[in-house]
């Protein structure tokens, strides 16, 4: 149980690969974190200088006040569990969850019982004297997660656990893997490239790219605000569908649109946008795709007219894809009962209240 | 279902040509050990012995032997050749096989899991004298071992059995250490030093791959003939592959000479056997993807 504080971290490997670039984050104490990006942002980088497994190049870390940055793996207390089931494969279940503790002076029948407890605490009682390759890898990640929450340690670091596991397993392990991190209440940080994991499991969301920090929030914070244009396109499914333009001011009255549409912008929320972009107009707009509707009546305000290029039927909704006049091809989810067939003309409405705005060079949000 | 039994019968089939190709000549040799001097030259020759004599086996260990019939026969000429060839090939093999393993477990473990610098140099050093062969190299180390006096020296052989095997078993081991899954990262989490990694995780992770070595280490010094035959052949320490080579030569005494190589085998089957247990039984390591 620890919070975890990291300044200016920075791990550079040769001149020229930098893995992380300057990050600052703070993990309180208890909190599940994800860090979140895709592969190859540094977020392993981060996890593994948090876990002592590699020196930062500069940049601390700390776990409460204790400045842990060059102190060795084991003393940090931090229990790790790594992508791909990681175990010893010759020894059985309780022979993997017992090495965690060989460093403990405990007695025998205290280490017997803190490796029954942790093992029914994640349901592998009755499997724990099997070795890995008897075991499915589910049960594996199981037993992974026992090893780690044996040690009773500070800090729990995940990295990608559910990764390597089927789809229903993954789901389920979802679940069970927040709520088990709220019975121990150990302060958990989990690395992963699923922005669905991301957003089901965590408390708070570090969103990561090329090495940078690029927002950290609440699940809610990151869809709704995303801080910036990757953070957007890359949390949430489909992704956010981007349209580039200008931003125009006709009397009071804050217009977004390119050659083909317009859209009113709520001016309270966007009130000092035109002053964020700094003389400049260009911005590009973020829509998801349930905040469109699409119909085949005549022109209607904050409208883009398109053509259907496919229907996806889904079951409880079906997706339309539409193109554009400059042939981008948006998604929109609409109830199974549409009439919509294959190059009708129609209609796409965007609701101004869920829509983002982005600076174009920046791909800063305008509005936080 | 047709296929099924014909794949079956074909897979039978190699296998019982399997056992035919490696058995028989063993039994045709062996079975020359149990001849008598008469049987040896019956024409045609016989699959198995009429009257099976143990007469070969006994006195070629230096001991003398009377047949139920009353007849004596002493113990042979070359039997204290051959015992101390034995023991000596048993005690030079066992040196060879716990020092190669002793450096090689080391070694191949660092060649195959971590960095340093000049590590392609290297393996390719290894490489190259796993390539080397034997008589290659025995003109330097001859005129070396006459001049420091290892020429004819136990010690001198297992020096220069270690050029064979220390290569030939880290070279097989480095590619068995790559395989295994990456456990070092765990085993860093849970508080080991990299040399406790090595003996608490890495060994008895990797004891299939290990006991393979050593079995490969103790075949190849048992077998080393080409330095036994040039450096120790004559002298008290010669080993038994050069010994039965001189066998060749005598030409009446072919039972002896086969009691020998039955002898002879005895040690690598006995080693290989109570070793190989532990690699299947340790086999499903490998079915683990790292």
């Amino acid at each position: 149980m620890a919070k975890i504080t990291i300044q200016n971290l920075v791990k550079q490997y040769d001149k020229k690969t930098i893995a992380v670039k300057d990050l600052s984050l703070e993990i309180q104490d208890k909190e599940l974190m994800v860090l979140l990006g895709p592969s190859g942002c540094g977020k392993t980088t981060t996890l593994n200088c948090i876990a002592g497994l590699e020196t930062p190049t500069t940049g601390k870390i700390f776990f409460d006040d204790m400045n842990v940055t060059e102190v060795a793996p084991h003393q940090r207390n931090v229990a790790m569990v790594f992508q791909s089931c990681l175990l010893y494969p010759h020894l059985t279940g309780r022979g993997n969850i017992t090495m965690s503790l060989h460093k403990r002076k405990l007695g025998k029948e205290e280490i017997a019982k803190r490796v029954e407890d942790a093992a029914s605490l994640v349901n592998i009682q009755h499997m724990i004297d099997k070795i890995p390759a008897q075991l499915s890898g589910g049960e594996r990640q199981r037993i992974a997660i026992a090893k780690a929450i044996v040690r009773d340690p500070s800090v729990f670091l995940m990295d990608e656990p559910l990764s390597n596991l089927d789809a229903a397993l993954r789901e389920m392990l979802r679940a069970e893997i927040s709520v088990l991190q709220k019975r121990v209440e150990t302060t958990m940080l989990l690395v992963t490239h699923d922005q669905i994991e991301a957003m089901t499991m965590s408390d708070k969301i570090a969103v990561m790219s090329a090495g940078e920090l690029q927002q950290v929030g609440t699940p809610d914070e990151v869809y709704n605000r995303p801080a910036n244009i990757f953070v957007g396109k890359f949390i949430g499914s489909p992704p956010m569908h981007l349209l580039t333009g200008n931003i125009k001011k006709e009397g009071n009255r804050l217009m977004f649109g390119n050659k083909g549409f317009t859209i009113t912008l709520p001016a309270k929320k966007y009130s000092d946008a035109l002053y964020r972009l700094q003389g400049k107009t260009n911005a590009i707009l973020g829509v998801r795709s349930h905040h469109m509707s699409i119909s085949a009546a005549d022109k209607k305000p904050n409208s883009i007219r398109a053509q259907v290029y496919a229907v996806e039927h889904m079951g409880k909704e079906n997706n339309i894809i539409v193109i554009d006049e400059h042939d981008n091809k948006i998604k929109i989810a609409t109830t199974p009962q549409n009439p919509f067939q294959r190059d009708d003309m129609v209609w796409v409405a965007v609701d101004p209240e869920n829509i983002h705005l982005f600076n174009e060079e920046t791909g800063q949000n305008l509005c936080l | 279902m047709k296929t099924k039994t014909i794949n079956q019968t074909i897979k039978w089939l190699a296998v019982i040509i399997l056992i035919l190709w490696t058995l028989l000549p063993l039994y045709w040799g062996l079975r020359l050990a149990l001849f008598s001097q008469v049987e040896i030259a019956a024409f045609p020759p016989r699959f198995v012995p009429k009257n099976p004599t143990p007469v070969a086996l006994i006195t070629i260990l230096g001991y003398s032997y009377t047949s139920p019939t009353g007849v004596n026969y002493i113990s042979a000429g070359r039997a204290e050749q051959v015992v101390r060839g034995l023991k000596n090939s048993l005690l030079i093999s066992a040196i060879v096989t716990l020092i190669t393993m002793f450096v090689v477990i080391p070694l191949s473990y660092t060649f195959g899991r971590l960095n340093f610098p000049h590590k392609k140099k290297l393996f390719f050093a290894v490489l190259f004298s796993v390539a080397l062969p034997p008589i290659s190299i025995i003109l330097p180390f001859y005129v070396l071992y006459l001049n420091i006096g290892l020429a004819g020296t136990r010690i001198g052989l297992i020096i220069i059995t270690l050029l064979v095997t220390v290569p030939l078993v880290n070279w097989m081991m480095i590619g068995y250490y790559r395989g295994l899954p990456k456990v070092e990262r765990l085993a860093r989490v849970d508080g080991f030093s990299r040399l406790g990694t090595l003996i608490h995780i890495i060994i008895p992770m990797s004891k299939t791959g290990i006991m393979v070595g050593t079995i490969i280490s103790f075949l190849f010094a048992w077998n080393e003939f080409t330095f036994s035959q040039i450096l120790v052949n004559g002298t008290a320490a010669a080993t038994i592959p050069p010994i039965v080579s001189g066998f060749l030569f005598m030409h009446p005494e072919v039972p002896s000479l086969l009691a020998t190589v039955f002898y002879s085998l005895i040690p690598p089957f006995v080693v290989t056997y109570l070793l190989q247990r532990h690699i299947t039984k340790m086999n499903i390591v490998e079915t683990i993807r790292g």
